[in-house]
């Protein structure tokens, strides 16, 4: 069986820790990694560029409705995902569209961090 | 009844390891907007909001040091802004019996302090020292002084203004406050247009000061981080596309400025930057956020120079950069912002695309009214050199070492002088 785990937290504590700190996270970050990768664990594992990144996708009356930010109803449980590799934002719009629940749901597209080497 | 606890305080009480200097500083500075706009909402007076805040920094710069930084710094410093605020009003009281300390103090609920620090407090303090009303300058001081947590002379240094012109500016700035009597609310729809361009020009001010300035480099630093914090609190509390395009530039300039200043200090030119050492993610992240403001429609000036800085960012080599569509995006901002700064990157661009004869018109345009401004000369230069005409160059580049206050540039002029003048030999 897979699990899905999902990370919570809010954005705004970890950039208001001393740099310190926030460099000893990501390494606790990258031990975790290291450590289900070499039990066979993983199969994949992204973090998420910041919120002001999200476009919240919803198809009502045949039309996609989009809006800033990650604006799901309280009503409204996850109920899977799609990594999608595409050209540009557009692109991820539009196939987040073309999801069955985007008619009914909202389907919440967000860029996968890049992180730079160092 | 005493003063609540101190949220974090107990918790690091046992912490051993001293926290440094710079550590408890950029605590301090990432918490502060949001913990001074915290106050002011609480306590309804700036000028309160800005005593309390003074103490708590006083004492977190005591106690932080050997304690520890607290679990939650927004809410330490809430908490111990007001009971400082508290404290001090009960002083007060003891002399003037007549008033009500009820009716004044403010609660100090501690769960009620764990979930302040809201982005709509910051976004009310941001609207309110950057209210149209305000001089410019005003508006920049006092938004240094309220959101960043800088000294008053670390922020007059940042300005290369005097101390004192700095506490005057200040002063005006929170005298317009209560002689307009601007409140710290969110503004109405109808004026929102109006209240977040000024709030877009003040926050771009405090980055540029960060990017540009001479001054102390952690300050700049410093300075850029928070206009990016800013902004980004600005883009979750009003999804404006022209906010978008502030952040996306932001963004795409700052993900450079490691490549942007050489090791003995130098400035190095956007061609010249070696560009393995640009922030790769951040790039795609300012990408993102710029197209998700042109899907709007609603093109302004703030995403044309994100676009601008976009084609610069996402181009693997100064000889790859697309010139012809740098020129497009110019000659639309051009349109929108006629001014002599813009003018002058339009013209150069026009060169890079080898468009002499416009940039020609364009730069000719500004004779009269950039006489005596270094740039112009060196934009002319480049012109004459690229058409061969070489005494006009020679001429130009001598203005330009003439005019410019920065001994860097003009031995940079003076370089390319020599370069022409050997050149021209038989």
């Amino acid at each position: 069986m897979q699990y899905l785990c999902l990370i919570y937290e809010a954005e705004s504590v970890l950039p208001s820790r001393p740099q310190e700190e926030q460099e000893a996270i990501m390494g606790e970050y990258f031990a975790f990694t290291n450590d289900v990768k070499d039990r066979g664990k993983l199969v994949a594992g992204d973090a998420l560029m910041p919120t002001e990144t999200a476009t919240t996708v919803r198809v009502r009356d045949g039309k996609t409705v989009t809006t800033d930010g990650p604006f799901a109803e309280t009503k409204e449980q996850l109920g899977g995902y799609y990594l999608l590799e595409c050209t540009d934002l557009d692109e991820a719009i539009e196939l987040a569209s073309k999801i069955p629940s985007a008619r009914w749901g909202s389907i919440e597209v967000r860029p996968i961090m890049v992180f730079d080497q160092s | 009844m005493g003063n609540p606890p101190v949220p974090g305080e107990s918790v690091n009480a046992a912490a051993t390891d001293p926290v440094s200097q710079d550590s408890v500083r950029s605590a301090l500075q990432a918490a502060y907007s949001a913990a001074q706009a915290a106050l002011v909402t609480r306590l309804r007076s700036i000028d309160d909001a800005e005593d309390a805040m003074q103490e708590a920094v006083l004492k977190a710069w005591r106690l932080w040091p050997e304690r520890g930084i607290p679990e939650q710094p927004v809410a330490w410093l809430i908490v111990s802004g007001t009971n400082a605020f508290r404290d001090q009003y009960r002083r007060i009281a003891r002399f003037e019996s007549a008033a009500d300390p009820a009716a004044a103090s403010p609660t100090a609920d501690d769960t009620e302090m764990l979930d302040a620090g809201s982005d709509e407090d910051v976004l009310r303090l941001i609207f309110m020292c950057c209210h149209p009303s305000i001089a410019a300058e005003n508006q920049l001081a006092l938004s240094l002084k309220m959101l960043m947590g800088f000294s008053p002379e670390e922020i007059a240094k940042a300005l290369l203004i005097s101390t004192k012109t700095l506490e005057q500016r200040i002063t005006r700035a929170k005298r317009k406050i209560v002689a307009s009597g601007i409140s710290f609310e969110l503004p109405r729809a109808d004026s929102l247009p109006l209240r977040l361009d000024s709030v877009r020009q003040t926050l771009y001010l405090i980055f540029n000061e960060g990017y540009h300035s001479v001054g102390e480099e952690l300050i700049n630093r410093a300075l850029c981080r928070q206009a990016i914090q800013l902004t980004r609190a600005l883009c979750r509390g009003f999804p404006d596309p022209e906010n978008f395009g502030l952040l996306s530039l932001m963004l795409f300039h700052d993900a450079r400025a490691n490549a942007r200043i050489g090791e003995s200090g130098e400035l190095i030119t956007l061609d010249a930057q070696n560009r393995m050492l640009w922030k790769r993610g951040q790039i795609e992240e300012a990408d993102v956020l710029l197209q998700k403001s042109l899907r709007r429609a609603q093109l302004g000036i703030y995403q044309l120079q994100a676009a601008i800085a976009g084609v610069h960012s996402l181009s693997e080599t100064a000889e790859q950069t697309d010139w012809p569509q740098i020129v497009g995006l110019y000659r639309r901002l051009f349109k929108e912002q006629p001014g002599a700064v813009i003018g002058i990157n339009y013209a150069v661009a026009l060169m890079m695309a080898q468009q002499l004869v416009d940039a020609e018109r364009v730069l000719l345009a500004f004779q009269e009214e950039l006489q005596g401004y270094s740039p112009y000369y060196a934009a002319l230069a480049k012109l004459y050199s690229l058409t061969d005409r070489k005494i006009e160059a020679a001429a130009a580049l001598k203005k330009a070492a003439a005019m410019t206050g920065s001994m860097r540039e003009r031995r940079h002029y003076q370089l390319q002088l020599a370069a022409i003048e050997d050149g021209s030999r038989p």
